[in-house]
């Protein structure tokens, strides 16, 4: 187990590293001159050179690249030259939106979608489980961000339960702020419950058909208590597969619906970096999501791991 | 089962064709030209001469649905066929040769979904600005992995079987057998999930669209509509909810579509109810 | 008063009647067999008496367990399972929770049924080490899960244990040996057997009584001696003559007795890598093996499942590249791959499993011809007589070449598995259990062709087979393989009469005795 666990965090390490470089040769070497990709064709050779000097951008690519990591290890994701403040603080300042809210949807899709599918795969072909899916069918057509509009409209617009947008920070109001993320956590969790709820289903189903449910009935439990007591679990490996793929979804996810309800997160912040071509500051947002996707991806790979005997002990090729 | 007995894959599919033919029918035919801006009739209500009104700019909404769906569906379609066109080999390669090669393709794989689209997106429109190619490209490559996880867990299923060997033992080699022998039998699946990935990049080119990654004016795309209205929303939801509706009924059609063919296509799921009991 | 009474029993899918009209009742502490061939209806049978049908199944009819007709009830019908009817089904590999260990398995039948019983006597009773309690399945072989099966179903102390097909999915002497444990466990705790089997010789081993189905009737019931000694239905007096095939090895004139493959030290190694940074584990799967085949011989390959025999075959047959040593074929020395063309075609394998021998997205003609491109002089219209040629030695019509394989049944799919093997006229075929998926009315016809195309065409045969009664009568010369190695070889006569080696001797005791 240990040796596992080992091996799936060096992949973790791997990758992280990997996609650093990616981003990197992506936005810093492409650019060409990253002085004057940011100041633009109009911006005089003197501007540009000493933004050239004041950036770091004189020393040979191997040299940023390997300070831009070692900066990022300690905390340091340089400075941004549009807003004048350094990268990391304006990240966490931001990250207690998106983090909250993509948590929040996580947490919603999985207590919602779960026992849904369940539900559904109990009540195979009856007209329960039909509605469900149809439900599911249309929850997983919808936009999230269209949904959350929809959401807007009704509970904040119409019925003034709930603000349409804007943010309190949680020092000032924390009340408030959990207010404002009901409305863009539903809008992010439903759909995704949608997509849990289908596969829990198919899982289900799949896992009904197998010899051990049977071996579960013979021993005197019936067809309902097999499918609980054996059933789930053996059904939740491949929910746990695509939890991880999920998340990614949902921090993307997050990044868009911010826009609908006007949330300081990191989605507004890395937009208006694009539009003004803060690379430093592009930079840093996306290695932060790339951490925090493949982040999740290690955690329901080793969740994996604790549920499935096999994996731990070497049974499966 | 005959693919007429099973109603929701005729839906779906019926669906599928209505949207794509009239997406195609506004490369030559719109109620009205799309880039036709008329302040005068703006914020129009559904009408005999605009069935679906007019928008912010007074440009007829049928149009726009029509011309917008075609692009949603170009994207959506231009981006299966970049992770189709190199997922199923890699994903042939992975189960057809095992060993490094597969090592590598499931690593690369893995890699990739560390890179969602919306972070694909990103990192582009920084390099070269906005544009709809964007969009195709982030997801794209998103659906490389996909395609050659689908390729390459059909595949291994088919390999183990007597007659890849038999083929073997007939001197083909594992190109002539991937092509031959294995790509004929998962066909299928790859292209169940080519529409599974069609409906899903059609709400990612939305999401894209919509925060300002995507399709650009004065071209237009079912995301890029629900952008243009959501500074009106409070006062003309009428915009949000067209397009909006649009993409949940083409997307659903797709699904179900999708869905559908699976059943018609895996004889295991059909006959899974008696499986256990006849033998 | 009967435990079990079936009466009128009849399992429908929709349309389709599984079951019609059976009948059957076990005293306390009988044993009953129901026998008969796939899609029969007796597992569904033995299945509806206790409520575990599938929820797409209809069933009518009356059963009564105890003098009590079974429990309308989910819930009812279920505690009877629980404190009653103990249950072990035919694939050991899948019938326990993969995820929970078997101690824990165990204790949940113990729990259900509300006896007290203590673990690890139970596994004692199986003759399961006690370490096996806090094991996951998947540690386990397919003989020990399936002791763990049983122990499961005897935590409950049933009266009645019904064990479906328990066997099939074994090895001979994992067989053997789990017969002889079902047998003495009923014989120690007077419990009632009901026994479902396709094989005869299990059932006259532990039954005392047989109902013969076929088709979702019941054909023939009677005491066990009765009915296979005196089988009054066509049915049943068939399944008993397969039991003992007829084969008549034809009188060959084999003038050359020359060397066709020999192979020098011939090994497999598998390394399994376990991590980036580990050594990789090795299993040698076949282990310096050296044998010589004379050219027209028929030669058997026996051993244990695991031991070796299949991978041998893959590298004479130049599927599998070997790890060290060499094999020489018509005087030509190879290393299991990258076999020339037209070495290649003189070497053909016939495969287990009829259903998976042929593409389904290709015709029949199209596979058959496949091997022809080993032959590449040939014209459209050569090949298209070789493929009739070929289609009608195994006894089918060229009208069939246009077919698809879902089109033909087991037999006739190995039929053609045979023909394809033939068409680019081999001195040499691999035949890897060919018989043992198909059901036993079958088996002696399939063998019964080999025999006469052998003869027809001067072939050499490998026969790999678990079936010492069948390899018996056919081969003239035998190969005994254990872990690797081949521990044994001589002819039938010498290796049946007077084994050497343990191996030998446990295969050949594990063998059931004839019906007659």
């Amino acid at each position: 187990m240990p040796g596992i666990a080992i091996r799936r965090i060096a992949g973790f390490v791997a990758t992280l590293l990997v996609a650093a470089l990616v981003v990197f040769v992506l936005l810093d070497l492409l650019p060409g001159d990253p002085a004057r990709f940011i100041l633009g064709i109009n911006a005089s050779a003197e501007a540009v050179a000493s933004l050239r000097t004041q950036m770091g951008f004189d020393a040979p690519a191997w040299q940023r690249f390997g300070d831009w990591l070692w900066g990022m290890l300690q905390g340091d994701f340089g400075i941004s030259y549009t807003q004048g403040a350094p990268v990391a603080e304006l990240i966490a300042e931001r990250i207690w939106v998106t983090l909250p809210l993509a948590g929040v949807a996580m947490v919603i899709s999985v207590a919602v979608g779960l026992p849904l599918g369940i539900a559904a795969a109990r009540r195979r072909g009856r007209p329960a489980d039909t509605a469900l899916m149809v439900l599911a069918q249309i929850g997983i057509a919808i936009p999230n961000f269209w949904f959350g509009l929809l959401l807007a409209l009704v509970f904040a617009v119409m019925l003034g339960w709930l603000p349409t947008g804007g943010f309190i920070p949680w020092q000032e109001d924390p009340v408030s702020a959990a207010r404002s993320l009901v409305l863009p956590g539903l809008a992010l969790a439903l759909p995704q419950a949608a997509i849990l709820a289908r596969v829990m289903r198919t899982a289900l189903v799949e896992v009904s058909g197998q010899d051990f449910i049977r071996t579960a009935e013979a021993k005197g439990m019936t067809r309902g208590e097999a499918l609980w007591r054996h059933g789930v679990r053996n059904a939740l490996l491949p929910v746990i597969t695509i939890l991880g793929l999920q998340f990614a979804f949902l921090i993307s996810g997050v990044i868009i619906v911010e826009n609908v309800f006007y949330l300081p997160g990191l989605g507004r912040l890395v937009l208006a970096a694009i539009l003004e071509r803060d690379l430093v500051l592009v930079r840093g947002i996306t290695m932060v999501l790339i951490v925090a996707v493949t982040a999740t991806m290690l955690l329901t790979d080793l969740l994996y791991t604790l549920v499935d005997p096999r994996v731990r002990t070497g049974g499966r090729p | 089962m005959k693919a007429w007995q099973h109603p929701s894959f005729v839906v779906g599919a019926a669906l599928s064709l209505i949207f794509a033919i009239v997406a195609m029918l506004s490369l030559v035919w719109t109620p009205y030209p799309i880039t036709e801006i008329d302040i005068g009739r703006r914020f129009l209500g559904p009408s005999e001469a605009h069935w679906l009104g007019t928008d912010h700019l007074g440009r007829d909404m049928v149009s726009l649905i029509m011309r917008g769906t075609l692009t949603s569906f170009f994207v959506a379609a231009i981006a299966v066929l970049i992770g189709a066109g190199i997922g199923v080999p890699l994903g042939l390669v992975a189960a057809g040769f095992r060993g490094r090669a597969e090592w590598a393709v499931l690593r690369v794989s893995d890699f990739i979904f560390a890179f969602p689209a919306l972070i694909v997106a990103i990192l582009i429109t920084t390099l070269f600005g906005p544009g709809a190619v964007n969009a195709i490209i982030a997801i794209g490559i998103f659906n490389i992995p996909v395609f050659a996880r689908v390729t390459r867990g059909g595949a291994l299923a088919i390999r183990p079987m007597a007659f890849v060997s038999a083929a073997r033992l007939a001197g083909l080699d594992n190109w002539q057998i991937a092509l031959r022998h294995l790509l004929p039998n998962i066909a299928g699946l790859v292209i169940v999930q080519a529409t599974i990935q069609l409906s899903l990049g059609i709400l990612a080119e939305a999401g894209l669209s919509y925060v300002g990654l995507g399709t650009q004016p004065p071209d237009t795309s079912l995301g890029l509509m629900l952008r243009d209205a959501q500074a009106l929303f409070i006062l003309h939801p009428f915009l949000s909810l067209v397009p909006g509706i649009a993409i949940v009924i083409l997307v659903i059609a797709l699904n179900l579509a999708g869905d559908g063919m699976r059943d018609l296509l895996d004889p295991r799921l059909r006959s899974q109810d008696t499986r256990n009991g006849v033998a | 008063m009967a435990l079990l009474e079936v009466d009128g029993l009849t399992v429908s899918f929709g349309d389709m009647r599984a079951v019609r009209d059976v009948g059957f009742a076990l005293e306390p502490g009988e044993r009953l067999g129901l026998v008969g061939e796939s899609g029969s209806g007796k597992s569904l049978s033995a299945l509806a008496a206790t409520g575990l049908l599938p929820d797409t199944a209809r069933w009518g009819g009356r059963i009564r367990f105890g003098g009590q007709p079974l429990p309308r009830d989910e819930r009812e019908r279920a505690r009877l399972r629980a404190e009653r009817v103990g249950f072990v089904f035919q694939e050991p590999m899948t019938a326990l929770n993969p995820l929970m260990k078997i101690s824990h398995q165990i204790r949940e039948a113990l729990t259900l049924s509300g006896v007290e019983g203590d673990i690890f006597q139970l596994l004692e009773e199986v003759d399961l080490d006690r370490g096996f309690a806090e094991r996951y399945p998947h540690q386990l072989s397919g003989g020990q899960r399936q002791r763990a099966m049983i122990a499961i179903a005897l935590a409950k102390r049933p009266e009645l244990l019904i064990a479906d097909e328990p066997t099939s999915a074994l090895d001979l002497i994992t067989q053997a040996r789990i017969l002889d444990l079902l047998d003495e466990l009923c014989r120690s705790r007077g419990m009632a057997l009901l026994f479902i089997s396709h094989d005869l010789r299990a059932v006259a081993r532990l039954c005392e009584r047989v109902v013969v189905m076929q088709a979702g009737r019941v054909v023939e019931h009677g005491p066990v001696a009765e009915v296979f000694k005196n089988p009054r239905e066509s049915y049943t007096r068939r399944l008993v003559d397969a039991d003992t095939p007829r084969l008549v090895r034809l009188p060959q004139s084999r003038p050359q007795r020359q060397s066709l493959l020999a192979t020098r030290a011939l090994s497999k190694k598998y390394s399994q890598r376990q991590g980036f940074l580990r050594k990789p584990r090795i299993t040698v799967a076949v282990d310096k093996v050296s044998l010589e085949l004379t050219e027209g011989a028929f030669t058997a390959l026996v051993g244990p499942s695991g031991c070796g025999k299949s991978t041998l075959a893959q590298m004479l047959a130049g599927l599998e590249p070997s790890s060290s040593g060499e094999i020489s074929f018509l005087g030509r020395v190879h290393y299991g791959s990258n076999l020339a063309a037209d070495l290649r075609r003189q070497i053909s394998l016939v495969f287990q499993d009829p259903f998976s021998s042929f593409d389904p997205r290709m015709s029949v003609a199209d596979s058959l011809m496949e091997p022809l491109r080993l032959l590449p002089d040939l014209d459209a219209a050569q090949r298209r007589s070789r493929a009739v040629e070929a289609i009608e030695a195994v006894g089918l019509s060229a009208n069939m070449l246009g077919r698809y394989p879902h089109a033909f049944s087991g037999g006739q799919r190995q039929r053609l598995a045979i023909a394809r093997a033939l068409i680019t006229r081999p001195k040499f075929l691999i035949l890897d259990e060919p018989v043992s998926a198909l059901d036993v009315s079958v088996r002696s016809e399939i063998l019964g062709l080999l025999l006469k195309l052998q003869n027809d065409f001067g072939l050499t045969y490998l026969l790999i087979s678990h079936d010492l009664e069948s390899v018996r009568h056919l081969a003239d010369r035998v190969l005994v393989m254990s872990a690797g190695e081949i521990v044994e070889a001589g002819t039938p006569k010498d290796i049946f009469d007077n084994p050497a080696h343990d191996l030998t001797k446990a295969l050949l005791a594990a063998r059931l005795p004839a019906l007659s």
